[in-house]
């Protein structure tokens, strides 16, 4: 159990401080994987349950691309995050991380990670493939913006609202 | 003819355990996080253990749910929604990807009661605590009602 506490605001690194920086780099860079293969499209394994086979090319049959982006995701940001935990000594020299920034970009990112899938997987499902999108400036893809922008305002507000009740 | 997919003989009852755990986890959280915002010292403790519970639950619903989503995917997604209803396949795929950013915000809320004494830690770690304990109960929730949703109209 890890009694120290957490220096933010000066540039002493003790283990609680590489503990949280770590926890919260490894949250950071699950969620960035995560988003990015999927916006890129990286080329992982799928499962094809009629086959009962894992296959990098495509196959007859639905495929589910799921399991291999959360594995792909943890796989990379926890050895990645342990380098981060090992090397945060010397990152400290260089660089003055000061480790209360991570507290507001984790959430920040997990907020961001959230969004992106809330826009990108209801721009295919709920409006092209339901045959709603048009060539009209205020079509149903600029109203789901909207909402998506107003949601994202209000889940940020609440946050806000809460870290304030609690500790003001 | 469709084979025998993954433990499709065992489905429905892992569905009703994924549903009873996902339950289970959305009070938790609730209880946890109500008691936490109230601030009282023994609410803080109280809060703390029923969220531990929560955040257990949330890891296991999660893994039961990648289980049978094998089954779900053929047998209601391939079959139905993606063919009538692709809205619902999109208000499942949102509620994948999003249960997947709470299961990673779940391991490291895992860390934080591993790695200190939450209690009486300092401010930028309850803070960090809190706001994601507050994201995973939100995450529950809507997960929650998604998946009785999805339910409402077909199952496995």
């Amino acid at each position: 159990m890890e009694e120290q506490s957490i220096k933010s605001e000066q540039n002493l690194l003790t283990k609680s401080c590489r503990i949280f920086s770590f926890l919260n780099f490894f949250l950071m860079l699950a969620i960035f994987i995560l988003v990015f293969s999927n916006l890129i499209g990286i080329n992982l394994p799928k499962y094809y349950p009629l086959l009962y086979v894992w296959s990098i090319l495509p196959l007859k049959g639905p495929s589910m691309g799921f399991f291999s982006a959360v594995g792909f995701a943890v796989s990379l940001a926890l050895p990645l995050s342990l380098i981060f935990y090992l090397a945060a000594p010397y990152l400290q020299k260089y660089l003055e991380i000061r480790f209360k920034t991570f507290k507001n970009l984790s959430t920040a990112f997990v907020i961001v990670g959230i969004f992106y899938f809330i826009a990108k997987e209801w721009k295919e499902w709920g409006i092209e493939k339901t045959g709603l999108a048009d060539s009209r400036f205020f079509n149903a893809e600029m109203l789901f913006f909207l909402i998506i922008l107003g949601l994202f305002l209000i889940f940020f507000a609440l946050l806000l609202i809460l870290e304030k009740k609690i500790f003001e | 003819m469709i084979p025998l997919l993954f433990l499709e003989n065992y489905a429905p009852v892992l569905k009703g355990i994924h549903g009873g755990l996902g339950i289970i986890s959305l009070f938790a959280l609730a209880f946890g996080v109500y008691l936490i915002i109230r601030r009282a010292k023994i609410d803080w403790s109280s809060g703390l253990k029923a969220s531990l519970a929560g955040i257990w639950a949330y890891i296991l619903t999660f893994i039961l749910g990648l289980l049978i989503y094998p089954v779900f995917r053929i047998k209601v997604r391939a079959e139905y929604f993606d063919l009538k209803l692709p809205w619902l396949t999109g208000l499942f795929e949102i509620k994948e990807y999003v249960t997947a950013i709470g299961f990673f915000v779940a391991l490291v809320l895992l860390g934080y009661y591993y790695f200190f004494r939450i209690g009486e830690a300092e401010k930028p770690i309850k803070q960090s605590f809190i706001n994601l304990l507050f994201i995973l109960f939100l995450i529950t929730l809507f997960s929650a009602f998604t998946g009785y949703l999805l339910s409402f109209y077909k199952t496995i």
